[in-house]
């Protein structure tokens, strides 16, 4: 076999264990609400307006270094993207949660900013969600 | 069922909520501790209550204690909501009271399957609420007229006795008896004398007013304890009520007319229970000598005649006719 053609096959079995990744957390996320589709719908909604909110407390909880509403505001992020099975920002989420407990304000903005990366990543699912096309 | 949950997230009590409705379940959503506690005192609080442990104010743990601080009757069932997955953490929240726990991100399956077991064990609560209510019932009732009984009267005296003697305010015991009972029994058989002495009971019970308490003492023999009443005023009550016994027949079919004799006792201060009853047992025995049909007020101790002989209330120690 042409050792171009092992590279090639590792990548479609990477894509391909990608989108079955991505296949599997979408199911869970609908199972995780009964399988109904319009309360999961309703659900992004509700995160889209909220996260905006959240984010913003979070930066001005850094700037102002109140470890106290950074860590409630993580510690609500994390609950609500744990719902949509969305396992790196709800890593990402849970680690600036623990930045705030422990007061690592050294590491809280790029904490910060990996999660809302994170976040970003999540906009095609939504986009999928609102448009019906889950699975 | 209505169900109260607490989440100070909205995104995961939108979930919740969601949830909720869609097997079927009213739901007061609220988004802090304070707001929860006060839906959980409000009259017909729900029985069952997802509560997040982190909530501003007060948290889940402490409406959980605040809860089971109160009437046990009343019982709440709750399920603690976190995010917090480690063993320690639900340890604290059973131990603080809580029923049950489910980590979030919530998954639909967990929660119905806790909202099953909350349910069960709220129904059988209940039947065990009814049962209790029911034996209790039945512990302080007579099971003929429905009045209170022997032991459930002389508790409430001796509450009410204990409240004059803080308050000086007067009160008063009725003891009646009817008359010629047996020969109801004998002439008419006892299924006749069972409905007569219904009737009597209700009677009587129609003079009294909503805060006295009538009860039926012994077989053909009711005790009505008449709180913050003095002497003549209960005199006059248990005119009443032997006037409305007396006003028709008591049994309409066989035409069965029947009379009831009283007597009628004060607390002026310093007597227990049984020197009340016996008192008013004693006014009761000589309306009975003094040809029934009659109120008697019951003689005051000769101690108590002497300090207020100059009392009214005291001076109508002869039957009323």
């Amino acid at each position: 076999m042409h050792p171009n053609n092992t590279q090639a096959s590792i990548s479609q079995d990477s894509r391909a264990g990608k989108s079955s990744d991505l296949q599997r957390e979408r199911e869970a996320a609908l199972s995780r609400v009964d399988g109904d589709l319009d309360l999961l719908r309703d659900i992004v909604a509700t995160f889209e307006r909220e996260s905006v909110v959240m984010l913003d407390a979070m930066r001005s909880s850094i700037r102002q270094m109140n470890a106290k509403q950074l860590r409630n505001t993580a510690h609500s992020m994390k609950g609500a993207v744990g719902i949509f099975e969305a396992k790196s920002a709800y890593a990402a989420a849970g680690e600036l949660e623990m930045v705030a407990t422990v007061g690592d304000w050294s590491r809280a903005a790029d904490v910060l900013q990996k999660l809302e990366s994170e976040l970003r990543l999540l906009d095609p699912f939504f986009t999928d969600i609102r448009q019906g096309k889950l699975l | 069922m209505t169900v109260l949950l607490a989440e100070d997230d909205a995104v995961s009590r939108r979930m919740v909520e969601g949830l909720l409705r869609r097997w079927g379940y009213e739901v007061i959503s609220v988004s802090d501790g304070q707001q929860a506690w006060d839906v959980l005192q409000s009259e017909d609080a729900p029985r069952l209550a997802i509560l997040d442990w982190m909530m501003p104010g007060l948290d889940g743990i402490e409406v959980v204690k605040r809860l089971r601080a109160r009437d046990p009757l009343e019982y709440t069932y709750v399920l603690l909501l976190t995010a917090r997955d480690q063993e320690r953490d639900s340890i604290i929240g059973l131990e603080a009271g809580s029923d049950d726990y489910l980590s979030k991100p919530v998954s639909a399956d967990g929660l119905r399957a806790r909202l099953h077991v909350g349910s069960r064990v709220l129904r059988l609560h209940q039947q065990l609420l009814s049962a209790f209510q029911s034996c209790h019932f039945q512990a302080t009732h007579d099971s003929l007229t429905g009045l209170e009984n022997r032991s459930a009267i002389s508790e409430a005296l001796n509450q009410e006795l204990a409240r004059s003697s803080r308050t000086g305010r007067p009160m008063s015991i009725i003891l009646a008896d009817v008359d010629n009972f047996k020969r109801v029994n004998d002439d008419y058989g006892h299924a006749i004398g069972d409905a007569v002495l219904c009737e009597i009971a209700k009677r009587i019970s129609k003079c009294m007013r909503a805060y006295d308490r009538v009860s039926r003492y012994g077989g053909e023999e009711f005790l009505i304890v008449v709180p913050e009443t003095d002497a003549l005023e209960a005199v006059e009550i248990a005119e009443r009520a032997r006037r409305l016994v007396m006003d028709s027949p008591v049994e309409q079919d066989l035409k069965i007319s029947i009379s009831i004799s009283l007597g009628v006792a004060t607390y002026e201060g310093a007597v227990d229970a049984d020197k009340l009853i016996r008192d008013a047992d004693q006014a009761l025995y000589s309306a009975k000598r003094g040809g029934k049909n009659t109120v008697v007020l019951a003689q005051p101790s000769p101690e108590l005649r002497t300090a207020t002989a100059t009392g009214a209330s005291l001076q109508t120690s002869k039957p009323v006719q």
